[in-house]
Parts: structure tokens; sequence; C-alpha cells
């Protein structure tokens, strides 16, 4: 994973928006109306070609494939894996949002991402394994002469998986975490293997604590996400450090966010995770402040912190001065070689609904590179 | 004009939801339509004794009549103006038609004005072809009294009450009439000095609404920085010569970039206004800094100095995220002003009014905005214990 050893280098969290006619053929394959194998992974072939040339073209040094040919950041598992049927009837409350239920009436949902919730119902196996080689293959393609520091592709976590997918076959949420592990390792070590960096997508280590866990202690959350950290440490063994990256996030919605747990009172649990770097919100104004946890929580030596930056639930295009700001107060803290400059959260989380108009992102991403300039300049101008 | 001596006082730009029952009643008051004029009298009233109430409730320190009887912040002035006639087509289809933001983005601002319900009011222009004189006496009356009675039983710190710039009145008003821009500014302020009087002789704190003067930029893609300087210098001049023998401590000034979640990245920045802006005879500056186009500015206070006496409200949440600023977040924005202006010259404020127009939808849901409200007493309380120990 590159650093940033002379000067701060930019990236995102993952998804982007699909082009119109790729949304269609998705969605078309997630009603299983086709399943032309051939003709799709052409489309998506040249969606992420394009994708990354537009990072790159923007300021983006360190770019993903933009998730082009999943329907959503997690529930792409279910068309890989076998084992999943049916979709969960309980509702699911996130607390903040049931708090306000005239606003939360009028305004949009969440996600497809977050509704679309098969259960396991069976043991788990791979059923597509070629799937994440495409992904691989795709995405190489694309960075063949293309002028960028490093690749990452994104990747649910096991946690998030469990989360959105009920476990209703196996003895207890251990067993099924560990099954989970079990086979995602084999989609984590392909990305790996091919040299690229892995993103671990865990909106469940954050907003897990009002989207599952809303009506139980603190305590009961952080014990559930230290089960799931272990599982997943376990699923990533034999994968160097170097080479992950963990997002977390407390849900990329618009909503008031006013029960998301502190980070610093599972920064202790998030630092467990055997990654490189850490992904974190820190551009909204929910979580803006919490670079100041940085003050007390040691980042440990080597790792590297990717706040957010920029904000993917506003179509304001932050002041590249403010971007400034908020990478040198935390560069300051944790070291500037510690620090690659990020988004709070994706794009695109689902295919075909992207929160910010593609225009206005695109202007969002160009000032993240510029603000990246100008905290640059100014750590390392004494040099 | 109280300030933070002891601890970060909190306030707001204004403006919030009226209540359905009333929004009925003033979409066919607007409308021309038949009203039962008592009832809606009534309803006013009560809008005014709960929103009051509720400010105070929520620990809102210097409030306001959340403008329950206005059906905008500046287009109430129709009633209370003579001197103009409709224009018999409406002038612009958007407020932003024709800006430099709509120029950069106009995929997103097509999809913003598909997803926009009408105001109370509808779009509408004027032209102004006669003397401009006051004539809303009796409703500034009312409102006042409103206020007065919603205020019983209620110990605020203290309280003002929005009214107009010149400028905004200007703004969709060709003159067609006076000699020159000049003499139809001054024409404007004489008028709308009736209402300052009113407002401060009924005790409160007059606040002037002009987002016209840092917004005008962006609205006209032909004109340079320079030449909006000079345009703003003779609006800022005409708005001092309607604030003459006002004691400027009995004055505050709000400005900001209007109703716009877009990109807006063409906003005139506050460095390149400051200057202009403290020539204002007001006590205290309200303006953005909350959102994140703006929040970096407090560093503009590092080299423009604010004058003696004077206090700053800057926004420290924000009317364009339904978000609630962490408690955290709203302090460490004060205390980062506090640093540079001094703790007793900075008031917790918002960017901007919550309901700038009466509607059914405003900018965010009125139940989040009181949690945004809570959020800002929780953040001025961390932010006095820091700054004061």
């Amino acid at each position: 994973m590159k650093r940033s050893n002379e000067r701060i280098l930019t990236t995102h969290t993952g998804s982007l928006p699909r082009p119109a006619d790729l949304v269609e053929m998705i969605q078309a394959r997630e009603n299983r109306e086709t399943s032309d194998d051939a003709s799709f992974n052409l489309r998506v072939k040249a969606a992420v070609a394009e994708t990354v040339a537009q990072q790159i073209e923007a300021g983006i040094d360190v770019v993903s494939d933009g998730e082009m040919g999943k329907p959503s950041f997690a529930s792409y598992v279910k068309n890989r894996i076998a084992g999943f049927d049916s979709q969960n009837p309980e509702p699911r409350i996130f607390t903040d949002r049931a708090e306000f239920p005239e606003w939360n009436a009028r305004s949009s949902p969440i996600s497809t991402a977050l509704s679309v919730r098969p259960m396991c119902t069976g043991p788990l196996s791979w059923t597509d394994k070629a799937a994440v080689q495409n992904d691989i293959d795709n995405f190489k393609a694309a960075l063949d002469g293309a002028d960028h520091e490093d690749a990452f592709i994104p990747s649910a976590s096991l946690g998030i998986i469990s989360e959105i997918m009920h476990n209703r076959y196996y003895p207890s949420e251990e067993a099924y975490l560990y099954a989970l592990a079990d086979v995602m390792k084999e989609e984590y070590q392909a990305i790996a293997q091919a040299g690229l960096v892995l993103q671990i997508d865990a909106p469940d280590a954050a907003m897990g604590r009002h989207s599952q866990f809303g009506f139980q202690t603190l305590a009961e959350f952080r014990s559930a996400l230290a089960q799931r950290i272990e599982a997943l440490n376990h699923a990533l063994e034999g994968i160097p450090q170097e080479q992950i990256r963990f997002h977390l996030c407390w849900g990329n919605y618009e909503g008031p966010h006013h029960h998301d747990v502190p980070l610093r009172e599972i920064v202790d649990l998030v630092l467990q995770v055997n990654a490189g770097a850490y992904s974190v919100e820190a551009a909204n104004p929910r979580h803006e402040h919490e670079w100041r946890v940085w003050e007390q929580v040691k980042l440990p030596d080597g790792k590297v912190l990717i706040p957010g930056v920029i904000d993917s639930t506003t179509h304001f295009v932050e002041h590249p001065e403010l971007v400034a700001q908020r990478i040198v107060r935390l560069a300051n803290l944790v070291g500037k070689e510690n620090v690659i400059a990020g988004t709070d959260c994706g794009f695109s989380t689902s295919a075909g609904v992207p929160r910010v108009d593609q225009a206005v992102m695109w202007a969002k991403f160009r000032t993240l590179a510029e603000g990246a300039k100008l905290a640059t300049r100014e750590l390392w101008q004494n040099q | 004009m109280k300030r933070s001596t002891d601890r970060i006082l909190t306030t707001h730009t204004g403006s919030l939801a009226r209540p359905a029952g009333l929004l009925e009643m003033m979409a066919a008051k607007e409308a021309g339509q038949p009203y039962d004029r008592d009832a809606y009298a009534a309803t006013v009233r009560s809008a005014v004794s709960d929103i009051v109430r509720r400010q105070a409730e929520t620990g809102v320190d210097i409030l306001c009549d959340g403008e329950q009887s206005k059906p905008g912040f500046f287009t109430y002035v129709s009633d209370r103006l003579t001197g103009f006639e409709p224009l018999d087509a409406p002038q612009r289809a958007g407020p932003w038609e024709g800006s430099r933001e709509v120029q950069s983005f106009p995929e997103y601002y097509e999809l913003y004005a598909r997803g926009r319900s009408p105001n109370v009011s509808a779009p509408f222009g004027m032209v102004c072809t006669g003397p401009v004189t006051y004539r809303g006496h009796e409703q500034i009356k009312t409102d006042l009294d409103n206020l007065k009675a919603a205020l019983q039983g209620i110990n605020p710190e203290e309280v003002f009450v929005p009214s107009s710039s010149a400028t905004n009145v200007e703004a969709q008003r060709r003159n067609e009439y006076y000699p020159s821009d000049e003499a139809y500014l001054h024409a404007i302020a004489d008028a709308m000095r009736e209402e300052y009087h009113a407002i401060l002789d009924a005790g409160f704190l007059l606040q002037i609404d002009d987002p016209r003067l840092v917004t005008f930029y962006v609205s006209r893609p032909d004109l340079t920085i320079a030449e909006c300087r000079k345009w703003a210098e003779m609006r800022v001049e005409a708005l001092n010569y309607a604030l003459r023998d006002i004691p400027p401590e009995r004055v505050r000034f709000h400005t900001c970039y209007g109703i716009n979640i877009g990109p807006r990245v063409h906003d005139m920045e506050l460095k390149d206004i400051v200057d202009i802006l403290l020539r204002i005879n007001a006590g205290a500056y309200s303006f953005e800094a909350a959102n994140p186009r703006h929040e970096h500015e407090w560093k503009v206070w590092q080299t423009a100095k604010l004058p003696e006496g004077k206090i700053l409200i800057p926004g420290v949440i924000s009317h364009t995220t339904n978000l609630v600023e962490h408690p955290e977040a709203i302090a460490e924005r004060l205390v980062r002003f506090a640093g540079v202006v001094g703790r007793e010259n900075v008031i917790a404020g918002s960017d901007c009014g919550f309901s700038s127009q009466a509607t059914t939808e405003t900018e965010i849901h009125p139940t989040v905005v009181w949690a945004k409200f809570q959020a800002m007493t929780e953040g001025a309380a961390l932010a006095s214990k820091e700054l004061w120990g």
C-alpha cells in the first residue's frame, strides 16, 4: 500500500455511479430476466475502464473499479455464494430515523443495498468464483497504462453480510461468521494475490450500533463487533496487512444520525482489525469533530488513516481550503505520511441509486485533489 | 444587545416552519381567494405563541417569532409597500436561473427544480411605477403584538425581529420610476425604515435580512468580483442611510447564500466582501459558517479585524443537511471563532432560516430542526465550559 511519503495521496470509498444502460442490465440480472454473462461482462469491462480514467483525470491517486458490476456493495455476495434464500420479512429499524417518523416517511429510502435481504438457509459455498476473477481482470485491464499510485477492490465484511443476511441455518452467530469467513476468504485472497489492495467494507462496525443493535446496550454491540472482527481476522490470515484497508461508516444517508455511536467507543476494537489502513467518516457534521479522538488514541506504528474529507451525502462541493484544514489537523496528530485523503462513503453504494449528481460528484473529487495539494504545500513547505 | 459575557449565547436566523393549518389559510390569502380573517389572525397568533415557547424550551437564548405571519422573508413586503405593479409574466423560472451555478451544473439544478414543492406565494415579478412608501403599519403592529403576547411568562435573553433590506426589496422589482438606482434604493430604504423603527420602538432587536449582498455575484456571471463589490458598496451605503441615527447595538445583520443545497462552487468568498460587510452600521453580523463551502472561513477573521464592540454570529448548524450536527462539532466551531475574535464576541447561530418561504416542504423537516437546535444548545454549553472553565 502506498503512503503519503512526499505528498498527501487521495482516494475514495469505492462505489461509483454506473452508466444508465449498465444499471438496467444489473437490474435485469437481479430480477433473473437474463443470464447473458458474456455481453454483461463486456459492458462492465468498458464501464470499469471509463471510471478508472475518470478517477485519474479528477486527481484520485488510489483508484477502485467503482464496483461497476455489483448490484450493491454487500448484496452482490448472494449472487456468488449458495446458501441464501427468500427475503427477511422483519423490518429493519434505524433508531435515528425512527425517532423522526414524519421526516422518515418523506425522505428517500436508505438504499436498496440494505433492503435486499435474503437469509442464510443452507450451507454456504461458492457458486460463482469466476465473478471475483472477472472483477480483477476487468480492473487490471483498465489499470494497464493508467497513471495511478495504487488500486483497490472493495469486498463485503463478514459483519455486514451477517447484519443484512441473517443466519437461519448455522447453530450460532459465531458458527455463521466462521462459515462466512471460510468462503469470503477466497475472495479476499484472490484480490490480494492479484497484487491489489483489498478494502473490507464494514458499515456494521459503526452503523450496526443503530441499525441492528439500536435496542441493545453498547456492551452487547461491542461484544458482537469483537466477535465479527475476530472472525474477519481469521478470514484475512495470510494476507499482508499492508495490502488491506478497512472501511467503517455510520450509514450513507442524509438523516439525523444523532444515535451514531461515537468513534471513541469503538476505536479500540476497530484497531484490532489486521489492516494497514482505516477509512473512517470525518467530513459530515456528525463525525467531523472526531479527528480529536486521535489526540487520545495512538494510531499504531505503520498504520494509515483514511479520513473522509468529502461528504457523500451532500451536493455541496467542499471548499478546497476546508479539505486542506481537515487533512492538516489530522496530519499534525498522526503524521502526514500516515494520512490519505478519502471520502466519507461510496457515491453509489447501490447501482442506480447515486447519492450525488455525477457532474457534482466529479467536482467534489476534484476539490478533494485540490485540497490535498493545498495540505501538501502546508505540510511539506518547511523541508 | 446582549453578548456572551459569561457563556456562549445561542440564536438562529429567524424563519421557522409554519403549521399546516396556517399554511392552508395563507395559501388562500396569497392566491386572493376568500378566507376567514379572524380565524387567520387567531391561527397566526397561536403559531407565534407555540414557536416562541418551543424556542425557549429548547434553550434558544435570543429568539424571534419564526416569521410565522410571512409568506416569505422578503416577499412579505409586497402588501407593506406602495409603488409597485405586478409584471404580466413572472420574471424568472427559478431563483438560480442564469446564474454561474446553473451554467456549471445544469443537470443538477434541473433535478433539484423538479423536486421542489411550490411555496405559498407564487413566483412573481414587480415593477416600480410610483413613489415607494410604507403602508404596512397595521401588519407590523400585529406581528409585534403577537410576539409580545407570546413572550408572556417567557424570559429569553433577548428577542429579535427580522426585516428585509432595501437591496432584497429591489431584487425582483425593476425600477421604472426613479431617476437612478441610488434614488430608488434610498426611497425603499426610507419606506422600510418605518418598519425598522416600529421594531425598535417595541423594544426588540432589529435583524436586517440581506442574502443578496453575497448572492449577487453568483447570479450575475457577466460581472467580476470588483464590479460586484462596487455594486455592494452602494447597497451598504443605502442600508446605512436606512439605519442612520439607529444605534448599531440594536441591529444585527444577516447575510447568506440563499436556499441552495447545490455545489455552490461560485459562492462569493467572505474574504472578498468582509471589508464591505464590516462597514454596515450593525452591532452583530450573522453569516454562514457551518456548511462545507464556508466552514473554513473562520480563518478570515485572523486577518480581517473585527471592530471593537462588534459581535459575530457564525452559523454552527446548517439548513442544508438533515444530519444533526454533533454538539462537539458545534463546540469546536464556536471555540475556533472565540479563539480568533474573543469569546464575548461570539453568539452561536444558524447558517440561514429553516423555512425562508412558507411551504409544506421546508428546507429541513421541522422535527429535525428542533433536534438541531437542541444540539446547538448543548454545543454552546460545551464551548462555554471550555472557554470559561
